[in-house]
């Protein structure tokens, strides 16, 4: 009797507090609108060399991401510079319809350096949910701005930022035939540009080693196309593939002690081969009477991923690096896809695919093999991911001038960089900085 | 006649009231004696038991007699009629005097005679007693062994009472406890009922699709939240719809910024619309945020 009432009881309580009193609700969709924060004008004890807007420039690299939407400084009531002024007026910011406010402060040190203090609060539930300082070399405050971005947008994203990475990408300005080519490094966001490597003839294919340190080349310099790797922060370069007919294409492998470059030899097929940076040995990749250009390595280094016009059109391919290995076709929408980089996380392929008459970006999904075009211009070239695999750059064309953008691997923003020197061609987006 | 008749009988008078008087000392003092002998001889205990026992009869039979004989004479004894002549004659009154030896000597025996059999009451009498006492020692050792008996016999039947009442005191809080639970399940029955009723009226599916729709609106999904995610959500919310509290309970499959992408969109979506029928109204909301299955 006593255990049937206590089971009683306990269905009545099962039964009467959580089910009734709660209403069941289920959310399946959500929106992709871009998040919104407000970067407020960082404070300054003393003014600092340049000058420079820290805060403009974190949040030109959160809206470029497409995941935010910064809010006007002319909309802000008040400057403040402490998390504590903002949670002070939690209500009026969650009014102004922001969910975040960014804050910090800059300071000289007597060593020179200069130090970033941010505080990032969220308005909505009135939590501070990052407090981060940096110190840098004044020169540096603009890398500085960068990692403020990817601390703000790793909190609230959940993805590492890539702001702090570099690009590079080969202008031509001049007018043909008194063409002028560089290689230039610059920050992820197009500012800061640096001319590595200059030349009147042709320079293709710039590659970056893994850890960032080193860009491999082709160059026509010597009339011919030769393969080169460069030191970036040095200059110091080196010619590493100079045989008879075509050098092109070259990719580091990830332990960057081998590149894969693409070879006609003699008789003009095109074929990729491995080449050691040791000891300059050669080893076939592929052999096949079509062309097979264009590798890009697997994040794990045991395959690549090539173009090949085998079938009749250019298609991507995949070939294990394994002895035996067969290569498998990759593409299969439409009748041209190339250029293929794999994605950091070795999930994805970003390829050129002929998409309606016009030459775009898509990105496919290597475990289901769908294809989703990104971009929208009518020649756009060049997809490179970038290390965090949230955006993708590309070259298009606007006027008939190259131009660089960005676009999110959703396709849903596309953000113009900025690239004073003419046409601008082939960007490649390095990997993490340390 | 008479005179001479008196005289002399004045002088018979004195001599038979004497002789009375004597016979009585004799055994007054007999009768004493024997007393103050039989008085000292039971040992005192036994008399200290008999004194609570003793019965009224027993008691009237030792009243102990006079310390001295009662100055009052005997009742004349039927003497005088059997007077002879008055006239006395020496053998008369030799045969008198024989007569009156005889006659004291038969007294004598038959004192002696009252007195054994006195005794031999007494010793009846004291027989009885012991019996008496025994039987009453005995009656009272029962008495207390059923005393005894009687007392564990009450304070087990108490101890049962006792029991029994805490059975009962026990038997009627369970059940009690049983009715409340059956009332609280038949309420809660009830409950359930108007609240599958409610639940399943369109307004309240109208509601549902309304707070789902603004939430919907307002979760910035982060591009990590894909596919085999859950979050558990519990908001609460006041009339009007102000969102109050919003409590991740769990997330499974999902990162930080998921985690605070669900937080963030129930706040965003605050102030929730309200039911059209106030009566729909729940405070309380549990919200499941998951890719769309298939």
């Amino acid at each position: 009797m006593r255990k049937f009432s206590k089971l009683l009881s306990m269905i009545a309580l099962a039964l009467a507090s959580p089910a009734f009193a709660q209403l069941q609700l289920t959310i399946t969709s959500g929106v992709t609108d871009p998040i919104p924060i407000a970067v407020v004008q960082f404070g300054a004890t003393a003014p600092l060399s340049g000058g420079l807007d820290v805060a403009a420039v974190v949040q030109r690299d959160l809206e470029s991401s497409g995941r935010f939407k910064g809010m006007a400084r002319t909309d802000m009531l008040s400057k403040p510079t402490t998390s504590a002024e903002v949670m002070a007026d939690v209500a009026g910011w969650k009014q102004m319809r922001v969910n975040y406010v960014a804050v910090g402060r800059l300071a000289s040190l007597a060593s020179g350096e200069a130090t970033i203090d941010v505080e990032l609060v969220n308005v909505l539930t009135a939590q501070t949910i990052l407090s981060q300082k940096w110190t840098v070399q004044p020169a540096n405050l603009r890398n500085g701005a960068h990692r403020v971005a990817d601390s703000i947008y790793q909190k609230i994203i959940g993805v590492r930022g890539a702001f702090a990475t570099r690009i590079a990408y080969v202008s031509v300005d001049g007018k043909a035939p008194a063409l002028r080519y560089q290689l230039i490094v610059a920050d992820a966001d197009g500012e800061n540009p640096r001319m590595i490597l200059q030349s009147d003839r042709p320079l293709m294919s710039p590659a970056w080693s893994t850890d960032g340190k080193w860009l491999a080349y082709v160059s026509f310099e010597r009339r011919v196309s030769a393969v080169y790797v460069q030191e970036v922060s040095s200059g110091k370069r080196s010619m590493v593939s100079a045989r008879a007919g075509i050098n092109g294409a070259p990719a580091w492998s990830p332990d960057g002690r081998k590149l894969a470059v693409t070879l006609s030899g003699n008789n003009g097929n095109l074929d990729i081969y491995l080449l050691d940076l040791q000891t300059q040995a050669l080893t076939r990749i592929t052999d096949d009477p079509g062309i097979d250009t264009e590798a890009s390595f697997t994040p794990d280094g045991g395959a690549i991923y090539f173009t090949s016009d085998r079938s009749g059109s250019p298609q991507v391919y995949r070939q294990g690096l394994g002895a035996g290995e067969r290569p498998k076709r990759i593409t299969f929408t439409g009748t041209y896809n190339a250029r293929p980089r794999v994605s950091p996380d070795g999930k994805q392929l970003a390829v050129l695919t002929l998409d309606n008459g016009a030459y775009r970006i898509a990105v496919q999904d290597l475990s289901n093999g769908t294809l989703q075009v990104l971009s929208k211009g009518r020649q756009d070239e060049s997809p490179s991911f970038a290390p965090n695999g949230a955006m993708v750059i590309l070259a298009g064309r606007e006027r008939g001038q190259g131009v660089l953008q960005t676009i999110s691997i959703d396709g849903q923003t596309s953000f113009r960089l900025n690239a004073d020197a003419g046409e601008v061609r082939e960007p490649v987006w390095g990997p993490f900085l340390p | 006649m008479p005179p001479r008749q008196k005289s002399l009988t004045k002088g018979r008078w004195r001599a038979v009231a004497l002789s009375v008087l004597l016979h009585a000392a004799i055994v007054a003092a007999a009768v004493y004696g024997w007393f103050t002998w039989k008085h000292k001889s039971p040992p005192m205990d036994t008399l200290a038991i008999q004194a609570t026992v003793v019965d009224e009869r027993a008691l009237k039979n030792l009243a102990p007699p006079k310390p001295e004989p009662p100055p009052e004479p005997k009742p004349p004894e039927p003497e005088p009629e059997e007077q002879g002549p008055p006239a006395p004659d020496p053998a008369e009154v030799e045969k008198r005097k024989q007569e009156e030896q005889q006659k004291l000597e038969e007294q004598q025996k038959a004192e002696e005679q009252k007195k054994a059999e006195e005794q031999k009451a007494e010793q009846e009498r004291l027989d009885n007693e012991k019996k008496e006492a025994e039987k009453q020692a005995a009656a009272k050792a029962a008495a207390e062994k059923a005393a005894a008996e009687k007392a564990v016999a009450e304070k087990k039947a108490a101890e049962k009472k006792k029991a029994d009442e805490a059975a009962a005191a026990k038997k009627a809080a369970e059940e009690k406890a049983r009715q409340a639970a059956q009332a609280e399940l038949r309420r809660s029955m009830e409950a359930e009922e108007r609240n599958t009723a409610l639940l399943s009226s369109s307004e309240m599916a109208q509601w549902k699709a309304q707070i789902e729709a603004k939430i919907q609106a307002n979760w910035i999904k982060p591009p990590s939240a894909q596919t085999g995610f859950e979050c558990i959500v519990r908001v609460t919310q006041v009339p009007g719809g102000e969102v109050t509290a919003v409590k991740v309970d769990s997330c499974t499959g999902g990162d930080a910024a998921l985690r605070e992408s669900v937080e963030n969109a129930v706040y965003r979506a605050s102030p929730l619309p309200s039911p059209s029928n106030p009566a729909l109204f729940y405070r309380d909301l549990v919200l499941t945020f998951k890719p769309p299955s298939g």
